[in-house]
């Protein structure tokens, strides 16, 4: 797998030259995780970004009914952003769901550092994970909405 | 284009999923999400496209019972 292609097709990198990519590359690391992996805790402190280059993940709270999964989260998607940008505990846990998933991870001080040094790239970035934030709110409206209908 | 779709699937407690994908959805095709086999039934633009993005919200029904582990 050619990272920085695999890289191109993310919404999170989107508007980023090549070089730009690339030099992001250098500041992460791929991690390979299987099946049933806890990847991310709920309630940790830990402040990582993580990107699905290949597989798939399950969201799972354990505040819901038997700590059943919140959403399945595919290839190019991002989680843990929310503690990129508010260093506060993780508000879910992430499991591994397909039998691989090869995930990309950077550090919260390793993005802030660069994005200081690349204010364009910083730009950007933040700009497509406010975006995420916001398709996935959206998304969550618009499944209460339509589970709602179901119950009637 | 790359395609970033909500799936979510109306009368089970199966969790939607959000996958990119090259190849828009059409409605009537059959997928797969984790253990679920569905049918799509509606297909919405969330949001309008963004530089190489599109935005879909799609809406399924099941097809089959879930396989058991």
């Amino acid at each position: 797998m050619e990272i920085t292609a695999a890289l191109q097709s993310v919404e999170l990198f989107n508007g980023l030259t090549t070089e730009q990519i690339e030099s992001l590359i250098k500041i992460g690391k791929l991690q390979i995780f299987h099946q049933g992996d806890v990847i991310l805790k709920q309630g940790d402190q830990s402040t990582e970004i993580h990107i699905i280059l290949e597989g798939m993940v399950e969201v799972v709270s354990s505040l819901t009914e038997s700590a059943s999964s919140l959403v399945i989260l595919g290839a190019g998607q991002s989680f843990g952003e929310m503690a990129l940008l508010d260093a506060g505990p993780r508000s879910a846990s992430i499991r591994c769901l397909s039998l691989e998933a090869k995930i990309f991870t950077f550090t919260r001080e390793s993005l802030l550092s660069l994005w200081e040094q690349e204010c364009e790239v910083g730009y950007r970035m933040m700009t497509n994970i406010a975006r995420d934030v916001a398709f996935k709110l959206r998304v969550r409206n618009l499944t209460c909405v339509t589970q709602e209908e179901a119950l009637r | 284009m790359i395609y970033k779709v909500s799936y979510v699937v109306t009368g089970t407690k199966q969790p939607g999923a959000i996958i990119n994908q090259e190849q828009a959805p059409t409605v009537g095709e059959v997928i797969q999400l984790g253990k679920l086999t569905c049918q799509i039934v509606e297909i919405k633009d969330l949001i309008p496209p963004m530089g190489d993005f599109a935005y879909l919200h799609v809406t399924c029904e099941p097809l089959a019972e879930p396989k058991s582990d």
